[in-house]
C-alpha cells in the first residue's frame, strides 16, 4: 500500500521533505519511523491525515503522515 | 492624536483603524529574540498599551539577535532596557514593563484586561503555563517558536489547547538547543506575530486556530498545516 510522509524542519536533513512509501499492510507509524531512521526523541507532533495520532496506529492506503520535531526557542 | 507619525501606516490601515489600535492592550510574554522585535513593531504601528514581561537580563549571547541588546547594557533588565527604547520611539504608547517571570500564581493579574497575548517565551513548560493563564482570562494567544532556520506560528483561542498538542512532552528539548537562534529567524517570526496581532485587533482574516504555519528558511519553504 502507498502512503505519503511529510517531514518538517531538521527531520528533512539527510532525507527528502516528502516521501512516497510503499508498505506492507498493517504497518504502524512506528514501523515507518524506524524505516526512516528517525529517533523518537526527535519527534514532537505526529499527524495522520491532519489529525493527532499515536505511534502505534496502523497506517492505511493513501494515508499522509506528517512528522514535526520540537521547536521551542524564543 | 498626532497622526503625522502614522502617515506611512495609511492606507494599509485606515485612520479609523489607527485610532482603534490606540485603544488596544497587548501583553507580550518573553522579551528576548522574539519579544523585543514584537514590542518594537507594535509600538511603531501604534498599539496604545503594551505590557512586556520577562525576568531575564541581557548577556553576551543575546548580542547576535536581540534588538535592544548592545555592548553597554549587558547585565541589565531586558524589559526595562526595552521600555527605555520604546519610549523614545513612540511616547504615545504606554509601556508596562514587568521584570518578573510569568507563573500560574501571578499570571492572572498580569494578563487580564488585555485584548490579546503574544507568546515570545523560550520553553515548552512556560508556554503551557501561559496557555493555562490565557484559558483562565479568556485571552487569545498568538504563539511562535524558533530554532535555527526554522519557525512555527499559530493562533490559539481559549479552549483550543493547541500548545498541548505542539508540546505533548513539556520537558522535551527543542531543536534550538542544538541549532541556536540566528538573527533573521526571530525577526521574521516576530514580524508575523505582530502582523497577525494587528489583523486580529482590526477583525481582519488571520491564520485560523486549526492551522500552524511552518517556516523552513533553509529551503525557503512556508507551509500552512491543518491539524
Amino acid at each position: 500500500m502507498k502512503i505519503r510522509v511529510k517531514l518538517f524542519a531538521t527531520l528533512r536533513e539527510g532525507r527528502d521533505k516528502i516521501l512516497d512509501l510503499d508498505l506492507d499492510k498493517n504497518n504502524t507509524i512506528e514501523d515507518v519511523i524506524k524505516q526512516l531512521k528517525i529517533d523518537k526523541k526527535d519527534i514532537a507532533i505526529l499527524l495522520k491525515n491532519g489529525l493527532d495520532t499515536n505511534i502505534s496506529d496502523i497506517l492505511k492506503e493513501n494515508d499522509t503522515l506528517s512528522i514535526f520535531p520540537p521547536v521551542g526557542g524564543g | 492624536m498626532n497622526l503625522k507619525r502614522y502617515e506611512k501606516n495609511f492606507n494599509t490601515i485606515s485612520k479609523t483603524e489607527q485610532k482603534l489600535l490606540a485603544d488596544k492592550k497587548i501583553a507580550i510574554i518573553g522579551c528576548g529574540g522574539l519579544g523585543q522585535y514584537i514590542a518594537s513593531l507594535l509600538c511603531r504601528i501604534g498599539v496604545g498599551f503594551l505590557t512586556i514581561i520577562d525576568d531575564d537580563s541581557f548577556d553576551e549571547t543575546n548580542l547576535n539577535r536581540q534588538l535592544y541588546c548592545h555592548t553597554e547594557n549587558i547585565g541589565k533588565s531586558k524589559v526595562l532596557e526595552t521600555k527605555k527604547q520604546l519610549n523614545k520611539i513612540n511616547p504615545l504608547v504606554t509601556i508596562n514593563a514587568i521584570p518578573d517571570k510569568l507563573t500560574q500564581q501571578n499570571g492572572h493579574k498580569y494578563i487580564k484586561e488585555h485584548d490579546l497575548a503574544i507568546d515570545a517565551l523560550d520553553s515548552a513548560k512556560d508556554r503551557i503555563v501561559l496557555q493555562d493563564i490565557c484559558e483562565e482570562t479568556n485571552t487569545v494567544l498568538i504563539s511562535a517558536a524558533i530554532g535555527g532556520w526554522y519557525g512555527q506560528l499559530t493562533i490559539i483561542k481559549p479552549g483550543d489547547k493547541t500548545l498541548s498538542k505542539i508540546y505533548p512532552d513539556s520537558e522535551q528539548k527543542g531543536i534550538e538547543l542544538e541549532l541556536g537562534n540566528p538573527a533573521f529567524t526571530p525577526a521574521l517570526l516576530a514580524s508575523l506575530q505582530a502582523s497577525e496581532a494587528v489583523k486580529y485587533l482590526l477583525s481582519k482574516n488571520t491564520l485560523s486556530s486549526s492551522q500552524i504555519l511552518y517556516i523552513d528558511l533553509l529551503n525557503l519553504d512556508f507551509e500552512i498545516v491543518e491539524f
